[in-house]
């Protein structure tokens, strides 16, 4: 039996532009179980970033609701949406964001810090998991002196850095050439076959999406009923 | 890596943004140190003036009280009978016959210095300064306790018969190099010191000796420069005074005429006074509207390098917010910047205000302007002090810039970690 570890019911995010309502997501019902490496296909305009913000309590629906680990997220206020943030979930964005004037191992520490975890024990994980995304060279170099597809992969360790149960990926391949594109791909799949973590990127790219072991599509902020496997075979239970 | 060493490398790596910070409230507080320096200096300075004043005051009426129920003879010119003019010692028995006189005691009193040459802006000035004074008094007079010093601290006091021997005051032992036992040379004639008194605001620099031993050092034999006239009624000094001026044709010293140099004195000193501290007034009052002008024009510059630097990190806050960061945490870190670079500020602006406190000051604050007559000479002037640094300022101003920095990064941190985190990621 597997067990969900992300639903959301009714899904809705409307904004105001100029008086008008856009439908961003609507009625959005979806359900990933724990250990799935999902991708989110859609145009650019669909909503699939705007639902990644949402799962990623960065932002709030309109209506509806997401429950992760069975807390329902949109019920909880900003600290608490802080400590969802922080043990929960780690965020992979299009554009690394990691913080200019830190090292990549200290980039990797920062959530931890952030958990209260002590010091040696913090650098002992950053180290394992740069290791574990094959930069364990690079530990002091700043992010502007690294690659961009060696940024990202800094990325991915920092968003293992508190073992959340999901990580959500914005286009993590969106700012790589094409071949740099599929290794983070093949990267996010290999650490959710060694480590279990539940993975769901979002991307507009066929070729990246068919990486991953399913793929749901998002049209006009409407999830579409058909549904494709990937070329992601997952873990041997 | 932990909060407060990303604080700092945030704080060197911002270079442009600290340098600016810093410049702009290390002059700030270079400005509030040399202005407070100086108003506290010159409150100070006036406090001072006052205190010195009421003592002198006080001792001279303290000696026109004890003296009132004399009156001073002097020769017929000059107001003190200082001038080198000097009357017959005779005189003084004539006196002491007159109906209502107790007691005469004359005295020979002379200044003892040398003549000095100080060049001015009109040419030299040959004045003569004095070394100090020696007053010979006639020991036998039965009076002779009132007009001697009364607090002897080494030795004794002279006493009728004494010659030969002088009391110095404390101040002069110093001058002479002596104190009781030795002897001192006044006009190669030799005198045992046989006391030492106090000195007081009137006797600092006095010796006491016989009359007639002062008559011989001076060479003035027969001669008096006073004569103190005891009179046993004091409502009949004036009655007396003036005996003694229509006979003898001498200029009297009484109470009254005393009282109304003391009031002339006491006169000028307000005035001084009064000036002081309008020039105090002054200076608070120009200080402070200079320092409010430069306070919020520092504040409003560190408040917009702020709110520019943190609206350039605005991403960064998204961030983290995105990895778990409270708003609180990233409140604080931020809050933490302002703190150090308002505490690098005040620590610059606190060597800055020590160093050029005195230009700063010279810059900012008015000069004390003198007290002409309408004709336009100086009658009397008051200086301003000099400008005074102390710790409790240098931390004041430290305290200052850290308060402005905490303030200035305080609400650009806030509104940004107010933005909703999806907001501020994609802030660029």
């Amino acid at each position: 039996m597997n067990e969900v570890v992300l639903k959301t019911v009714n899904l809705t995010k409307v904004y105001e532009r100029g008086g008008k309502k856009i439908h961003a997501l609507s009625d959005v019902t979806l359900q990933i179980n724990r250990g799935d490496y999902v991708a989110i296909m859609g145009p650019s305009g669909s909503g699939k970033t705007t639902l990644l913000n949402i799962l990623g309590c960065l932002d709030k629906p309109t209506s509806g609701s997401v429950i992760i680990d069975g807390i329902d997220v949109t019920k909880l206020d900003e600290k608490e949406l802080s400590e969802i943030r922080r043990n929960k979930i780690g965020f992979v964005f299009q554009a690394f964001n990691l913080i200019p004037i830190l090292s990549a191992i200290e980039n990797v520490e920062l959530p931890m810090e952030c958990a209260k975890i002590p010091k040696h024990e913090r650098r002992k994980r950053a180290r394992q998991l740069l290791n574990l995304v094959g930069l364990s060279g690079r530990a002091e170099h700043r992010p502007h002196e690294l690659s961009a597809g060696e940024q990202q992969r800094v990325a991915i360790a920092r968003a293992l850095a508190n073992k959340p149960s999901i990580i959500l990926a914005d286009e993590p391949t969106g700012n790589l050439d094409s071949k740099t594109g599929q290794h983070i791909m093949k990267l996010l799949g290999l650490l959710n076959y060694k480590i279990g973590t539940t993975i769901i990127v979002v991307t507009h790219d066929q070729k990246m999406a068919s990486l991953t072991g399913r793929i749901l599509f998002l049209e006009d902020g409407k999830l579409l009923k058909k549904e494709k496997k990937g070329t992601y075979l997952g873990r041997k239970e | 890596m932990g909060m407060l060493s990303r604080v700092f490398r945030n704080v060197v790596r911002k270079k442009v943004r600290t340098a600016l910070i810093i410049v702009a409230l290390g002059f700030s507080m270079a400005i509030l140190v040399s202005i407070q320096a100086s108003i506290t200096a010159n409150r100070n300075s006036l406090q001072e003036m006052k205190e010195e004043n009421a003592k002198t005051l006080q001792s001279i009426t303290e000696e026109i009280n004890r003296t009132a129920s004399i009156i001073e003879v002097l020769p017929g010119e000059g107001m003190w009978g200082l001038g080198g003019l000097f009357m017959n010692e005779s005189i003084a028995y004539n006196i002491s016959s007159i109906e209502g006189v107790e007691d005469v005691i004359p005295i020979l009193e002379k200044n003892v210095g040398e003549m000095t040459n100080e060049s001015t802006d009109g040419g030299v000035i040959q004045y003569f300064e004095t070394l100090y004074t020696v007053k010979g008094i006639q020991l036998n007079s039965s009076h002779v306790d009132r007009i001697l010093p009364t607090k002897i601290i080494k030795g004794r006091n002279l006493k009728k018969g004494d010659s030969g021997v002088v009391i110095l005051s404390q101040n002069l032992t110093k001058y002479f190099d002596a104190g009781v036992g030795d002897t001192i040379n006044i006009n190669e004639i030799y005198f045992e010191v046989v006391g030492v008194f106090e000195s007081t605001l009137l006797t600092n620099r006095t010796l006491y000796m016989s009359l007639s031993d002062a008559q011989r050092a001076f060479n003035l034999t027969g001669k008096v420069s006073k004569i103190n006239v005891y009179v046993e009624d004091v409502d009949r000094v004036e009655e007396i005074a003036n005996e003694i001026k229509a006979n003898y044709g001498l200029n009297t010293l009484t109470y009254l005429d005393k009282m109304n140099y003391l009031l002339g004195m006491r006169e000028q000193m307000k005035e001084r006074e009064e000036k002081m501290a309008g020039y105090v007034n002054q200076l608070q009052s120009i200080g402070f509207q200079e320092l409010v002008t430069t306070l919020v024009a520092t504040s409003v510059m560190v408040l917009f390098i702020m709110l520019y630097t943190v609206r350039e990190r605005t991403k960064e806050i998204g961030i983290l917010k995105a990895i778990g960061f409270t708003e609180k945490s990233i409140l604080t870190q931020f809050l933490l910047e302002g703190i150090v670079i308002g505490f690098m500020g005040g620590v610059v602006g606190a060597v800055i205000g020590g160093i050029a406190t005195p230009m700063l000051a010279n810059i900012l604050l008015p000069k004390p302007k003198p007290i002409t007559t309408p004709s336009g000479h100086v009658i009397s002037g008051i200086e301003a002090a000099n400008p005074i640094v102390t710790p409790e300022m240098i931390l004041l101003v430290i305290g200052v810039a850290v308060l402005l920095g905490a303030l200035g990064s305080l609400y650009p941190a806030w509104k940004a970690s107010r933005k909703s985190p999806v907001e501020a990621i994609r802030y660029e």
